[in-house]
């Protein structure tokens, strides 16, 4: 066993691209609320759960470096009377989900790095 | 794109500049309701923001959440030209039965702009510092 696929393994690289895509979701969510006001907006969300799922549970993460997230549209909130959708106060909700899973996603990481310095160390 | 350390950046600020570009159009309209003669010898028009989403260049973008671009304030337009006629013999601008025309600029309307204007400021800029914080903790990762 090669030390890079000790350091780098299947867990890093799912924090990566995980990181990656609460990287990805914060752009939408930016956007989202950027567009609040804005006639006729759709909001707008990264559709990735299902698909990751499936790579995990077909252990195909090998693969995982390829693996991009799909933009949709949101049609289940009701639109206003200009045909926006967006809601504030969810949009915020989301932001702070996603900032929390990015904390976590660093911490993961942090402590995976701690675990192999001490093991090298001792 | 380049270095994409600190998300939501670009999308962020377009929104600042657009609510911002806002207020000061309903501070106009709010200074400019008893304006009777504009540089063109006309009464004044209630202007309102038009805003719009923008979307980049799919091209060579690497995934397709690079392509949005917030919003953009497309045009400033001119709102109804309704007037409203007020009894004031001694203007200037009166006419012949003392009745002088001004916009027709509702002081609520105008406040209401400006509440959702400053709310959605306050909303983006904090989605800014969200992002800020992410950019940190990803700097700080092996710390």
């Amino acid at each position: 066993m090669s030390i890079e696929s000790l350091v780098y393994d299947d867990g890093v690289h799912l924090t990566s691209k995980l990181m990656e895509i609460t990287f990805q979701r914060q752009d939408v969510i930016a956007n989202n609320l950027a567009n609040s006001n804005t006639p006729g907006f759709t909001r707008q969300d990264i559709d990735f759960q299902d698909k990751l799922a499936q790579l995990i549970d077909n252990n195909k993460l090998d693969s995982i470096d390829s693996f991009q997230g799909k933009l949709v549209d949101d049609l289940s909130n009701p639109a206003r009377l200009d045909g926006n959708n967006v809601n504030g106060t969810e949009e915020m909700s989301e932001m702070m989900q996603n900032s929390v899973l990015h904390n976590l996603l660093t911490r993961a990481y942090n402590t995976k790095m701690k675990i192999m310095e001490q093991a090298i160390s001792k | 794109m380049s270095l994409n350390l600190l998300p939501a950046a670009r999308i962020s600020s377009t929104a600042l500049s657009a609510e911002k570009a806002r207020m000061q159009i309903a501070a106009n309209n709010m200074a400019n309701a008893h304006s009777t003669k504009g540089p063109d010898g006309k009464v004044y028009e209630r202007k309102v923001a038009v805003f719009n989403a923008i979307y980049n260049d799919k091209l060579g973008q690497r995934s397709e959440v690079d392509a949005l671009g917030g919003v953009d304030m497309v045009e400033v337009a001119t709102g109804r030209n309704k007037l409203v006629k007020r009894f004031m013999p001694y203007h200037p601008d009166a006419d012949e039965n003392g009745m002088v025309e001004m916009p027709d600029i509702s002081p609520i309307e105008e406040m209401l702009d400006m509440i959702t204007a400053t709310r959605s400021y306050e909303a983006n800029l904090s989605v800014m510092k969200q992002s800020k914080d992410m950019a940190e903790k990803t700097i700080m990762m092996t710390k």
